[in-house]
């Protein structure tokens, strides 16, 4: 379980950084349909943050349908339909703003890195 | 509510007040912490809290209890560490252990056993013979075992180094999950602040500043930069808002942070206002040292060697 293995940085809010460890762990498939998902307390010990950030994470991690507490087990990760594309390109914001950024440093226009990010897609085709 | 401060004042014989009516409200379950800088009244609002000080103007109560009326049974419900905890130096940890307990019918010899382990306490050395670290944390431990329903630190993290830190943190957050338990931490130590806290309030000259849920704050704020070529880079016209705090002009960029940013579009087009040519914009979330720094910092006129003071309204620069 990977939620357990972020490393929480300096400079961004700690609620912000446990939400989208568990989102990305779900969304990427890491952490399957079914799975445990470890509770509050738990969470809270091992990142050593106050658990009522922990709470609130998982209460909107619940509203987002991707945890649910079954009574009597604890949390797991629910069975739910495939994510929604935007969603998991959601995971990409960080890495897509870099992008933006470093192309227009270097004056690209939106054509040319589109076809830039065209060519480096295909390599990877089957 | 668990902790009430009600237009507390303390005047000492010189010098400006150390708290001007200072008001606010801790309800059970919530973990505060008083932040602010050497002098700002941290210390002694706890102080007049527990009753070890006494007011010249308004109150505290906790437990709906004001504090000169605090009895035997309420202080079994309040663990207090402060950073210069004093300690029965001639006590072996044992006895210090064996002394505390008929105090306080809470007291839990398991959480006891616990602690002592994870602590690594030696049970035989006296009190007075230990390093300031485990000092520390025979004061924590002290605190902890009658699981007490409000918690007290006053700066428990300074001059610790991490192993010990770390140690504490665990048996903070621990206490933290049993239950509907309230901390009012004093800090400066940010990482420490940020773990623990879901409430923070800032003390400024004496007076409440800023405040509220960690989250809340960290999720409407932003921290801005964006560039610009503006020969007035250094000097807006119209001034920036009074919520964009620490805005600082150096070689083409300008950063800051704005309380309330969450409306990035609207926050860019503000931005445009002062900055017709503004671009290259970049937004996030900010983390607590940096909201911390620069609300305080929101009316200094110069922040650094290389940069230009902007003129706010609330401190024109002249």
């Amino acid at each position: 379980m990977n939620l357990f293995a972020i490393d929480l940085k300096a400079g961004a809010p700690i609620y912000e950084q446990v939400l989208y460890a568990a989102r990305k762990a779900i969304l990427s498939g890491e952490l399957k349909p079914g799975d445990p998902f470890p509770s509050v307390r738990e969470i809270a010990a091992h990142l050593r943050i106050n658990p009522n950030t922990v709470q609130k994470a998982l209460t909107a991690l619940k509203t987002e349908g991707l945890v649910e507490t079954v009574p009597g087990i604890g949390n797991r990760v629910r069975e739910s339909p495939e994510p929604r594309a935007a969603e998991r390109a959601a995971l990409l914001n960080g890495d897509l703003e870099a992008l933006v950024l470093r192309a227009r440093q270097l004056r690209l226009t939106l054509p040319e890195l589109e076809a830039a990010l065209r060519a480096q897609w295909s390599r990877f085709q089957d | 509510m668990s902790i009430q401060f009600e237009f507390l004042t303390k005047q000492y014989r010189k010098g400006p007040p150390a708290l001007s009516a200072l008001s606010l409200e801790i309800p059970a379950g919530c973990a505060f912490a008083l932040m602010g800088q050497n002098g700002a009244g941290k210390t002694t609002a706890i102080q007049l809290l527990l009753d070890l000080l006494a007011p010249t103007g308004g109150g505290a109560r906790i437990f709906n209890t004001p504090s000169p009326r605090l009895r035997p049974e309420h202080r079994q419900r309040i663990g207090y560490v402060s950073e210069n905890q004093h300690l029965p130096d001639w006590m072996r940890v044992d006895e210090f252990v064996r002394f505390l307990k008929p105090m306080y019918p809470a007291w839990d010899d398991v959480l006891t056993a616990r602690l002592l382990k994870m602590f690594d306490l030696p049970m035989r050395q006296k009190l007075g013979t230990l390093s300031r670290g485990q000092r520390m944390k025979a004061s924590v431990l002290g605190a902890l075992c009658y699981k007490p329903d409000v918690l007290i630190l006053d700066e428990p993290f300074s001059g610790l180094d991490a192993v010990i830190r770390e140690d504490l943190l665990d048996a903070l957050v621990e206490f933290l999950s049993e239950g509907r338990r309230t901390l009012l931490l004093s800090s400066h130590d940010m990482n420490e602040v940020e773990r623990l806290a879901d409430t923070i309030g800032i003390l400024e000259k004496g007076g409440l500043g800023l405040q509220g849920p960690v989250d809340e704050l960290l999720g409407q704020a932003r921290e801005v930069s964006f560039l610009t070529s503006a020969s007035n880079a250094a000097s807006p016209v119209p001034p920036p808002p009074a919520d964009w705090w620490n805005v600082v002009a150096r070689s083409g960029g300008v950063t800051f942070t704005a309380q309330n940013g969450a409306d990035e579009s609207a926050l860019a087009a503000a931005i445009r206002q002062c900055w017709p040519d503004a671009h290259s914009f970049n937004f996030r979330a900010p983390g607590l040292t940096r909201l911390y720094v620069d609300y305080l910092r929101r009316h200094d006129a110069a922040a650094g060697s290389d940069s230009v003071g902007i003129s706010t309204p609330s401190a024109p620069a002249v």
